[in-house]
């Protein structure tokens, strides 16, 4: 039998397509949430407004026709006033989509609104995600592609329906101003939960389905639109360049005052995320260096002038990749994958020394060889990812040109200079005496003993201030016993190394990281935030030193049992946070970083799959051909014989009996849905024309020669089947009375 | 015989049922649902229960089609003091055959209006009850048939309940259908008020249809065509009204067989060999609603009435109907 189901009237269908236009609305503005432009009004409007005007649909007949009138030019003299205000292009633009989007929200909306509200969500929507990077990206545009299409659906359902048409008269067809005067029929009694009933009843399996499938394919279109379409740039927009995704609290910079590193810290989000190939090459505790900074002043420490210049000179414009210090290298030596978030800084992570950077885009950046600094031109607005070759996470990073300018006696930039008052050069002086005994120690022997000195009066807090009075900060914290942080301990000790003649330097950037075991990356995030100091070794490289308290090797490498040790104790991320990190990391992987590098391998991985699939089949098929023929060619026994002729009885038995029972009772009601839905394929195409004759117009429905029609399919739908007239005939002119009908009905 | 009607059967069939209809409109004027529905429950073999004011055209109505056919009418007022023997007859002495001869009651007729049926007791109703069941009459262990065609009408006054005995459900039952007359439009009562006519024996109207040709028709009924989906259909209504709360108890199978062969008849006197849902919806009012009663306790019979005919109109909304 051919079933017609409960369907929703025109009213509800409106209700429904009301609901799924309002969350439109709000999906945009969740978007522009990620984004750093000032709109929260907006946002905070939009979210704010959407349930009421959910819960009361009649809330748009109560704003006041003047609010319409004037909505042309309000806009329009927003977006000037805001353009004037902030000059900045698209900051206004999303600013003013929100309002646009708002006004269509508190309106009852025609399909030409319907659309302008898709496109301007799917606008804000696409730029955001594009800009944050973000993996919600795909949650809202799931979201919103869900919601656009029943509203398109609905919108066509609706405006198709006879009673649509008597409706729009009253409300819709109007224009907006009038469309808000009264309240629609639709909106006017509204019951969310019934609604909400008598959905789930018209809903059933096979629309469930055909939903699950349009919405797949609808997936499955954009996968492979993701996979194949051309790679293009489009970060280097002048437009969008200054927009940036939300900040971190603050950015490590060329300039860090006392409390910076402290207040990164506070900031638990993600600061960058490592994928190396071989895991083995991670070092137990990484220290990943960001900024070197050589010159010191009461409120903290800066990359000097000359260091700046040293940046500058060095400058590559719009390169996708550089060679490092090491040999050019190759796989084999272990390729790290970093993808480093925007807003954190414009000077990039590094273990150490590399031999080849390639970045997943062009970039302006700058490299400093002899600080092992790599700067980008400005911050970056996105999320930017690199791929280290060869690279070595050491403590001690050689420098051939400063041992030979100190083999001159030369000075040049790179190292501290502390210009300090002969007061606090004596203080400092009884300091090195008190930690080293005034004996004369190499530069890795004196580090450690002034380490030693350090944590034997200091002990690490995060909550530490500096003790009041005059003079140099750093040398009254020396003087107390008041706890600090990673910055009082790298600054006294540069301060002590740099009184006792050392060249010191102090590097900021981040020190370990947790390792997340579901994306196997490691990932780094703010609260890694730390500051240490590299002391020259008084030969040709400089030594890590880490005098904060709690480092397992303050000076140089780590022996292998500390290492071992500090792998172990690595925090594994298996938490629902973990998972989540680990979804980002796919992210990253799979659809930031998809480049037509990746794009080739997808290429090469699924025509070898396909290739292997075609072998195995043809492997499969000779196989069987190989079974049938030896199964034929053994020797027919009596006893195989008899065998096999008892299969074959026993299979045409349980044939038999398939085929009873189909004609059973049981079987009957078992399947009965079967037999309905499967049915007599001349009764369900004479139902459907019936169908379409019931919901036709009367001048079409009352036609004589449709009443005919109607007749002969009204006798193939329910008359017995040996009764039957010509089917295809009567189908013909049924189809030819409708059109004569309706033909006439334009007349 | 063939699974499925000549279409010159059926089209005979149509013309001599057309004929009835006619006839009888000469006499019920402005009623064709009404004259639709006893036509319906006459060639279904059915019996049919009018429940309406006094002299709205019951007595008219079961008069012209007995005349119609060419039928015995005979009509029984209901009284609390109307024994079973007066209307299905009695055994009387009879000397000079020295035994007991069986003197036909009034049910001895091809249509029999039993006028205010629950005005009698309910050990009357149920004489007459039996005959409708079995279109017999058992007196003293010896049975007599009815008239064949045999079609009862009764009538109840749904305003005046007072000294009644409500029918049961269960002989509700036997009564195919229930229609009501209801007040003639303006202009046909103008007419009726322009005949001079007295009494219904004053009626005169001629055979058009013999009553070989009603047992043919209800023959020919019983063979058409009801398609699976329809029969679903009308297995979910009826189903349905067992499930539903608000009725004391649902239909019975017989209320179902009964709006099977009410459809049937109907597609009949439409010229079709066939049952389509419409025939079904059509009859489910007349042919169930007087079958089921409300569990809750209401305040009188037409307030019962109307809630019925509201719920059923409910369930018939709620069930899809084949397409």
């Amino acid at each position: 039998m051919v079933r017609k189901r409960p369907q929703l009237k025109t009213d509800e269908l409106r209700l429904i397509k009301w609901l799924l236009g309002s969350l439109l609305a709000v999906i945009p503005a969740w978007s522009v949430c990620q984004l750093a432009i000032d709109a929260q009004l907006w946002v905070a409007t939009i979210f704010l407004t959407a349930p009421l005007v959910i819960i009361w649909p009649s809330i748009p007949a109560r704003i006041p026709q003047v609010v319409h009138r004037f909505t042309f030019p309000a806009v329009a003299a927003y977006f000037l006033f805001d353009f004037y205000t902030h000059r900045q292009p698209f900051p206004t633009l999303v600013r003013v989509e929100l309002l646009l989007i708002f006004l269509r929200l508190i309106a009852y909306r025609r399909k030409r609104d319907d659309f302008q509200l898709i496109v301007l969500g799917l606008l804000l929507v696409i730029a955001s995600g594009v800009y944050a990077g973000s993996p919600l990206f795909v949650v809202q545009i799931l979201l919103f592609a869900v919601c656009a299409l029943g509203v398109l659906l609905l919108s066509t359902i609706v405006d198709s329906t006879e009673a649509d048409a008597d409706n729009e008269s009253d409300a819709v067809r109007s224009s907006p101003a009038v469309a808000t005067r009264s309240v629609p029929l639709w909106a006017s009694s509204v019951n969310w939960p019934r609604l909400l009933l008598r959905t789930c009843t018209v809903l059933d399996w096979r629309i469930s389905l055909l939903g699950c499938l349009l919405f797949g394919g609808l997936l499955g279109a954009s996968c492979l639109l993701f996979l194949a379409i051309p790679r293009f740039e489009v970060g280097s927009n002048f437009l969008l360049d200054s927009i940036i995704s939300k900040k971190t609290r603050t950015g490590f910079s060329d300039t860090v005052t006392f409390g910076d590193v402290t207040d990164i810290q506070e900031d638990d989000s993600i600061a960058m995320t490592v994928d190396v190939s071989d895991p083995s090459l991670l070092p137990g505790v990484p220290y990943w260096r960001m900024v070197v900074l050589d010159e010191y002043s009461e409120n903290g420490f800066r990359a000097s002038a000359e260091l700046n210049r040293q940046l500058s000179e060095s400058a590559h414009d719009q390169v996708q990749s550089a060679q490092g210090w090491l040999r050019s290298a190759s796989e084999h030596d272990g390729v790290w994958s970093v993808f480093f978030e925007p807003g954190v800084s414009r000077h990039l992570p590094l273990g150490g020394a590399f031999g080849q950077i390639v970045f997943s885009r062009p970039v302006s950046f700058s490299l400093n060889r002899p600080m092992r600094m790599i700067s980008l031109k400005s911050e970056p607005s996105e999320l930017i990812g690199y791929r280290i070759y060869n690279h070595q996470m050491s403590a001690v990073l050689g420098d051939p040109a400063f041992a030979a300018r100190e083999e001159r006696g030369g000075h040049g930039p790179g190292f501290m200079r502390m210009k300090a008052d002969e007061a606090s050069e004596r203080i400092l002086r009884g300091m090195v005496r008190a930690a080293t005994g005034e004996a004369s120690l190499t530069a890795e022997e004196f580090a450690r003993r002034v380490c030693d000195w350090l944590w034997a009066g200091h002990s690490y807090s995060l909550q530490s201030i500096l003790p009041p009075g005059s003079g140099d900060p750093l040398i009254r914290w020396l003087q107390s016993d008041t706890p600090g942080h990673c910055e009082y301990f790298a600054g006294s000790f540069a301060l002590l190394a740099n009184a006792a003649g050392h060249p010191v330097r102090i590097i900021t950037g981040f020190k370990g990281g947790d390792w997340n075991a579901f994306s196997n990356s490691l990932i780094v995030r703010h609260t890694h935030a730390h500051a240490w100091c590299e002391i020259w070794n008084g030969r040709d490289a400089w030594i890590r030193v880490d005098p904060t308290p709690g480092t397992a090797a303050a000076v140089g490498e780590p022996d292998m049992a500390t290492n071992a040790a500090d792998i172990a104790g690595r925090v594994v991320d298996d938490s629902w946070r973990g998972r989540l990190d680990g979804l980002r990391v796919f992210w990253f992987r799979r659809v930031i970083s998809f480049d037509e590098q990746s794009q080739g391998e997808v290429a090469t991985g699924t025509l070898r799959r396909i290739d292997r699939g075609v072998t195995w089949l043809g492997r499969m098929s000779l196989d069987g051909v190989d079974r049938i023929k030896g199964w034929l060619l053994q020797p027919w026994s009596t006893r195989r014989l008899v065998i096999h002729g008892l299969l074959l009885v026993a299979a045409t038995l349980a044939l038999w009996l398939v085929s009873a029972a189909r004609r059973s009772w049981a079987w009957r009601t078992l399947f009965s849905w079967r037999t309905h839905r499967g049915g007599d394929p001349v009764r369900k195409e004479a139902g459907r024309w019936l169908q379409r004759i019931r919901s036709a117009p009367p001048s079409v429905r009352d036609h004589s020669q449709v009443r005919s029609a109607r007749e002969q399919l009204e006798r193939l739908r329910f008359g017995p089947r040996s009764a039957r007239v010509n089917a295809s005939g009567a189908f013909s002119n049924a189809r030819r009375s409708m059109a004569a009908a309706k033909r006439a009905a334009r007349r | 015989m063939s699974d499925f009607l000549s279409p010159a059967a059926v089209s005979e069939a149509r013309t001599a049922l057309e004929r009835i209809r006619t006839n009888m409109r000469l006499t019920i004027k402005g009623k064709d649902d009404v004259i639709q529905h006893v036509l319906t429950c006459l060639v279904a073999g059915g019996h049919l229960l009018i429940e309406d004011l006094p002299g709205l055209g019951k007595t008219t109505l079961a008069y012209s089609l007995a005349k119609s056919m060419d039928g015995d009418f005979s009509r029984v007022q209901f009284t609390s003091d109307l024994l079973p023997g007066d209307v299905t007859g009695v055994a009387i002495y009879d000397d000079s055959v020295r035994g007991f001869v069986f003197r036909p009651g009034p049910v001895f007729a091809n249509v029999v209006l039993a006028d205010e049926i629950n005005r009698a007791t309910p050990k009357t109703q149920s004489a007459l009850l039996e005959v409708m069941d079995r279109a017999r009459v058992t007196v003293d262990g010896e049975t007599h048939a009815v008239g064949s065609p045999f079609m009862v009408f009764a009538t109840q006054n749904p305003v005046d309940y007072e000294g009644t005995f409500p029918l049961p459900e269960s002989q509700m039952d036997r009564f195919l259908m229930r229609i009501h007359m209801g007040y003639p439009q303006p202009a046909d009562e103008l007419e009726i008020l322009r005949a001079a006519r007295g009494s219904y024996d004053d009626i005169r109207l001629n055979r058009v249809v013999s009553r070989e040709e009603i047992l043919q028709l209800q023959t020919l009924a019983a063979q058409v065509f009801v398609e699976e989906s329809v029969l679903d259909y009308l297995l979910r209504i009826v189903a349905a009204t067992r499930t539903e709360t608000e009725f004391k108890a649902g239909i019975s199978v017989r209320g179902g067989l009964g709006l099977k062969a009410a459809a049937q008849s109907r597609a009949l006197i439409l010229g079709r060999d066939f049952v389509l849902p419409e025939d079904v919806v059509a009859l489910v009012l007349p042919v169930l609603g007087h079958r089921l009663a409300l569990g809750r306790q209401s305040s009188d019979a037409l307030e019962e009435r109307r809630a019925v005919t509201a719920i059923l109109k409910r369930i018939l909304a709620t069930l899809p109907i084949p397409t």
